[in-house]
């Protein structure tokens, strides 16, 4: 793949951010992932299997739909950028097969990952399958109850799903096990992590691999329109579908708005607002924004898409907030649920509660769009997984009456 | 001169009672004391420790009151020797707040702290900016040099992690362990720790003939719950 500027800093430090903050123990395995992945992110045959992966596996390039409808009323060219379409339904197989790859090279045999909405779970269990290894993916017990679909096909793909209790069960705890388990067993197993967070490789790895995503918008617009595009709008969970989308066009013009879950109010445990509402701290191997209480504690955060539930955000992230080159924006659980409902009245699109946030606030932000403005919405994923959670919002006694059935047959 | 040292998380299960427990280990002369300051997320720590770190935070309204028992700790009991221990997050906080000061004035100055590299500039800011020592936490992974990296910023003494494993699994004195514990004598005279799995008078005493400290935690929580905390620790008088 074309190398990215930005990602050039084998360092692992992005301005302030960023860093190594683990335990010796799991040091030496950082250490050797970061070399195999220095060594082989331009290597001719490696980049080779990627893009072959990427092509025959995935199903990439993903379609660049044009939203007739939403763009006729809100008055400018807007497309969206599907990677639901991808194997698996989000953006989450991309770094997955680049990782998996690397555990290859690096003779691992066993696959460790942590899963919020369970999107990367599911797409660490179909790569794990796929490439013979055997996988275990931690889950908040929270996640793993809302996003049972997902765990069903992670364990028919062979994984072992383990809810996690502590905490507050969410992605945050599923990290945390994940990470000791790493600490357990380092020299075997591979912690195939699903966000451009935790320490480096890790964000600039997967940022690598998700730049993808950017790449082909960018060719896309070129090809299209004869320039790149004037916003792009994309969810902030981690940050690994954002950086894919944004990082080509960090030397360019276009607006990159990232969005955050603004859950269901301001105060502490209702959101994940760490651009606005969190500052920076030191946990889970890298310095970042954080949501903290008055201590320094690690908050805890609420948000109707699990893939969004974290409380830190990507050091790459983190360093463009600060010199101003990214603009946060967030949508609330409601704005969320209205945007997946308008997109499929209005395009036929199920898109996931994840990828509504950037919807949301883009619908929020319509009223300042010009005609000729081409403005790119990044659907990270699928609305399918969601079915339970939107029926539960939009049908509840359908999806009460529905149980029932299911448990009566 | 071997010695064991004794790990709690302050505030665990309440104040009172971990006055107590310190009291008694000072009473039977355990004297060396490596205490954990509660954080909300105790990544290398396994189920018990998170319990009492939960449990910790919970007896302490604010920051405040917790470094006001710091302090009446470190008066009460002068001859003690203690390391505290916490998480890269918290020291981090506590360099930016208006605590700073208060942690530098604490007499007992080494600190653990699993996910702060030593050879880390925001590690050396956070230690010059609180006054802190750091000791470094290896494992039986960590190469020659890296240990030669971590010796290079002289601390007081290595903690070695007896296994690949988070706090309270089994102790083994295993041929692996023997053989890092000869190859750090090999480039130094520094003070080994091993810790992690310690949970009897008989690991105690296998740690003990190729450690200088025998690092016991999680059994001491472990005894509280089925009320055996006296008894066992009785054990460990004059250790």
């Amino acid at each position: 793949m074309e190398s990215i500027e930005y990602l050039k800093e084998e360092s692992g430090f992005f301005g302030k951010y960023g860093g190594k903050y683990i335990p010796e123990t799991i040091r030496p395995t950082m250490d050797e992932l970061a070399a195999t992945f220095d060594a082989l992110k331009h290597d001719a045959v490696f980049e080779r299997r990627l893009k072959e992966a990427y092509a025959e596996f995935s199903g990439r390039p993903t379609p660049f739909t044009p939203l007739k409808n939403l763009s006729k009323n809100l008055g400018a060219k807007i497309y969206m950028k599907n990677e639901g379409m991808n194997l698996t339904g989000a953006h989450k197989i991309n770094h997955c097969i680049g990782q998996i790859l690397l555990a290859q090279e690096m003779g691992k045999t066993r696959i460790i990952a942590e899963t919020g909405a369970g999107q990367h779970g599911y797409a660490t269990a179909t790569v794990a399958a796929r490439f013979g290894m055997k996988c275990t993916i931690y889950m908040g017990k929270k996640d793993y109850e809302r996003q049972r679909p997902n765990v069903f096909w992670m364990e028919l793909l062979g994984a072992e799903v383990i809810p996690v209790e502590s905490g507050d069960e969410s992605l945050n705890d599923a990290v945390i096990a994940a990470f000791k388990d790493l600490i357990s067993d380092p020299e075997q197993a591979f912690y195939l992590l699903g966000s451009a967070v935790g320490p480096d490789p890790y964000p600039r790895m997967n940022a690598h691999f998700q730049s993808v995503v950017g790449k082909e918008i960018l060719e896309t617009c070129e090809s299209k329109f004869g320039r790149e595009p004037d916003r792009i709008y994309a969810c902030v969970g981690g940050g690994s579908n954002a950086l894919g989308a944004f990082l080509p066009f960090l030397k360019r013009t276009t607006r990159l708005m990232a969005i955050e879950a603004g859950g269901k109010g301001e105060e502490a445990g209702e959101h994940a607002r760490r651009f606005t509402h969190g500052k920076p701290g030191v946990f889970e191997g890298y310095h970042g924004y954080f949501l903290q209480d008055e201590d320094g504690n690690i908050s805890s955060t609420h948000s109707i898409s699990a893939g969004l539930d974290y409380c830190g955000v990507s050091p790459l992230l983190s360093d463009l907030y600060d010199s101003g080159r990214i603009e946060s924006g967030f949508a609330t659980d409601e704005e969320t649920l209205e945007a997946v409902k308008r997109l499929a009245k209005e395009e036929g699109l199920i898109i996931a509660l994840e990828s509504a946030h950037a919807l949301a606030a883009l619908l929020k932000d319509s009223d300042g769009f010009q005609e000729d403005e081409i403005i790119v919405l990044n659907g990270s994923g699928r609305g399918e997984k969601d079915l339970f959670i939107s029926m539960k919002a939009f049908q509840p006694e359908a999806l009460e009456s529905y149980a029932k059935t299911l448990i009566k047959t | 001169m071997k010695e064991i040292i004794a790990h709690t998380v302050l505030g665990y299960p309440n104040q009172e009672e971990c006055l107590k427990q310190l009291e008694f280990w000072n009473d039977i002369g355990l004297r060396h004391w490596e205490l954990q300051v509660p954080f909300s997320h105790p990544t290398a720590d396994g189920p018990l420790i998170t319990e009492a770190n939960k449990e910790g935070l919970e007896n302490f309204k604010s920051l405040e009151s917790l470094l006001n028992f710091i302090e009446n700790i470190e008066a009460r009991f002068p001859e003690v020797r203690i390391e505290y221990m916490s998480y890269a997050q918290k020291l981090f906080f506590l360099a930016g707040s208006d605590h700073a000061g208060r942690i530098k004035a604490l007499k007992n100055k080494h600190w653990i702290v699993p996910d702060l590299p030593l050879d880390d500039e925001l590690t050396q800011g956070i230690g010059d900016k609180l006054g802190l020592r750091f000791i470094p936490v290896i494992g039986l992974n960590t190469s020659k040099e890296r240990i030669k990296i971590l010796l290079g910023h002289q601390p007081d003494w290595l903690y070695l992690m007896s296994g690949f494993q988070t706090t309270g699994k089994q102790f083994q004195l295993s041929e692996r362990l023997i053989d890092k514990v000869e190859e750090i004598r090999g480039m130094d005279s520094v003070k080994i720790g091993l810790g992690f799995g310690i949970r009897s008078l008989e690991d105690v005493n296998k740690a003990f003939e190729i450690a200088d400290f025998a690092i016991l935690g999680s059994i001491f929580m472990e005894k509280r719950k089925r009320g055996e905390f006296e008894s066992f620790t009785q054990n460990l008088a004059g250790y």
